[in-house]
């Protein structure tokens, strides 16, 4: 066998193929699902979806109260867009009107909560949570590598137009041996975590060597049980990156990264295939053992 | 045209063009009808969401060719991939250009072959990329594709032969 008789037996096993029914209209419906989810998960991850909107991203989930606004807004708009046939205006403030169909009522969103400052360029927030707090107790009680910038925050769960699935979490820069990487702790509602993707699978996925999604860079994943019987997801991409994630009994699901090289590949939805940083840290001294006991830590703030 | 529907529009052209080829290529990949149906519609959903990025540098192609040749193999051979119930598979129709024994054969031999393997075969000889696209593809040298494709054809050179041998073996019997 050369390689033109491989390439016509290739082509012969895949002939099936060319009968099949090509209907763009299914991919393209699970496209925008996707991209929904991924607003929508933007706005899930409270501390993060800030930092999108002060950057002119898009934000198809209302995250804040808000009260109804037939007159419209004051305000520069920075960007309109809300899925099919509706639209969303985010204003210079943060705060954003929402107008799900057209001609429809339109909700004005109020960003309370969210006012971000940078210490050097990063998001925080002015509602802290105690997720590096916890995550510090375990692997870094004296505070030497969670030092540079972070971000934490707690988003109550609110119904309504202006309405969102709560979350809590924290970010930080992971500092060590003169690298820097970051960390990250989520405790996210079960609404989100359990939305089924394209194939109807709910998160987490159990074939997917990611977190929350399938589009991670890790390579190993395996379930550990801790020595009290808890089930804990846990994955590695060499020695650089580490994830643990635990459904807790009240169904919302913990997740504890750290990532020497910050590609933020899983979870969170700004994952790039690059690194985010200059100077990695080439092996973060956290282990596995470190972000099960934070993820499996019952005193982990959630959006209640 | 507004920039969702400039999306729609050519996100539904790319798929009508593009579509069987890349399930011929998942299926290559992870040797499953069904699954390489998954993989695709993953595949095409992350295109989409990333559309306008990937449309202004012209790399839908390699896109979502990554995602299938990373996600492909790994996901036919993780342990907790999950089953699908008996009366959930619809039947299967017989190849016409190829009798269903001899593919059978064909991805019986391409799934012997190790991971690293498997992809440079499906890349090399089935897409057609040139050694240095196929390196650039999957981040190996130059090299590694040229042993890897060496060694892969080799193997299959045997497994063909071995199979070949052993129906002809059980015919005379």
């Amino acid at each position: 066998m050369n390689e033109n008789d491989l390439h016509e037996q290739l082509a012969r096993s895949t002939a099936w193929t060319e009968d099949l029914t090509v209907d763009p209209a299914g991919d393209l419906a699970r496209g925008r699902r996707r991209l929904r989810r991924r607003r929508a998960t933007v706005g899930a991850g409270s501390a993060f979806a800030v930092a999108l909107v002060a950057t002119g991203g898009s934000l198809a989930t209302a995250h804040w109260g808000g009260s109804t606004d037939p007159a419209g807004v004051a305000g520069q708009v920075q960007v309109e867009r809300y899925g099919p046939g509706g639209k969303v205006e985010i204003r210079s403030d943060g705060s954003y009107v929402i107008q799900p169909t057209p001609g429809g009522p339109s909700y004005t969103c109020s960003s309370r909560g969210q006012a971000f400052t940078a210490p050097g360029g990063a998001p925080s927030n002015t509602m802290e949570s105690n997720h590096l707090d916890v995550f510090a107790s375990y692997a870094d009680p004296d505070r030497r590598h969670l030092v540079g910038r972070e971000t934490s925050g707690v988003t109550p769960t609110k119904t309504g137009p202006c309405g969102h699935p709560g979350s809590a979490g924290a970010r930080s820069d992971w500092s060590e041996a003169g690298g820097v990487g970051w960390v990250e702790i989520t405790v996210i509602p079960k609404a989100v975590h359990e939305q089924p993707n394209d194939g109807g699978i709910p998160h987490p996925r159990a074939d997917t060597c990611g977190l929350t999604d399938d589009r991670s860079t890790f390579t190993a994943c395996w379930v550990t049980t801790t020595a009290d019987g808890k089930q804990v997801r846990v994955g590695t991409r060499g020695k650089q990156a580490y994830w643990a994630s635990y459904v807790r009994p009240d169904g919302q699901l913990a997740i504890a990264t750290v990532e020497g090289d910050g590609r933020r590949s899983d979870p969170g939805t700004f994952g790039g295939a690059e690194p985010a940083t200059q100077n990695p840290v080439a092996e973060p001294s956290v282990t596995l053992a470190e972000l099960i006991a934070t993820v499996t830590d019952p005193s982990l703030e959630t959006a209640g | 045209m507004l920039g969702s529907q400039r999306r729609d529009q050519e996100f539904s052209e790319y798929v009508a063009a593009r579509r069987s080829r890349l399930v011929g290529t998942a299926y290559l990949l992870c040797g499953d009808r069904h699954l390489a149906e998954d993989l695709v519609q993953t595949a095409l959903a992350k295109l989409y969401v990333a559309w306008p990025r990937i449309r202004r540098s012209d790399g839908a192609d390699a896109y979502v060719r990554r995602i299938l040749v990373n996600a492909g193999i790994d996901a036919s051979r993780r342990p907790w991939r999950r089953e699908q119930a008996a009366g959930d598979v619809p039947e299967q129709p017989v190849d016409e250009g190829l009798g269903l024994e001899d593919r059978d054969e064909l991805m019986t031999a391409l799934s012997t072959l190790a991971a690293g393997q498997r992809r440079v075969i499906v890349l090399r000889f089935w897409l057609g990329l040139s050694v240095e696209e196929t390196a650039a593809d999957l981040q190996i040298t130059v090299g590694t594709v040229k042993s890897q494709s060496s060694k892969a054809l080799q193997n299959l050179r045997g497994q063909l032969a071995d199979s070949r041998l052993a129906a002809l073996m059980e015919d005379a019997s």
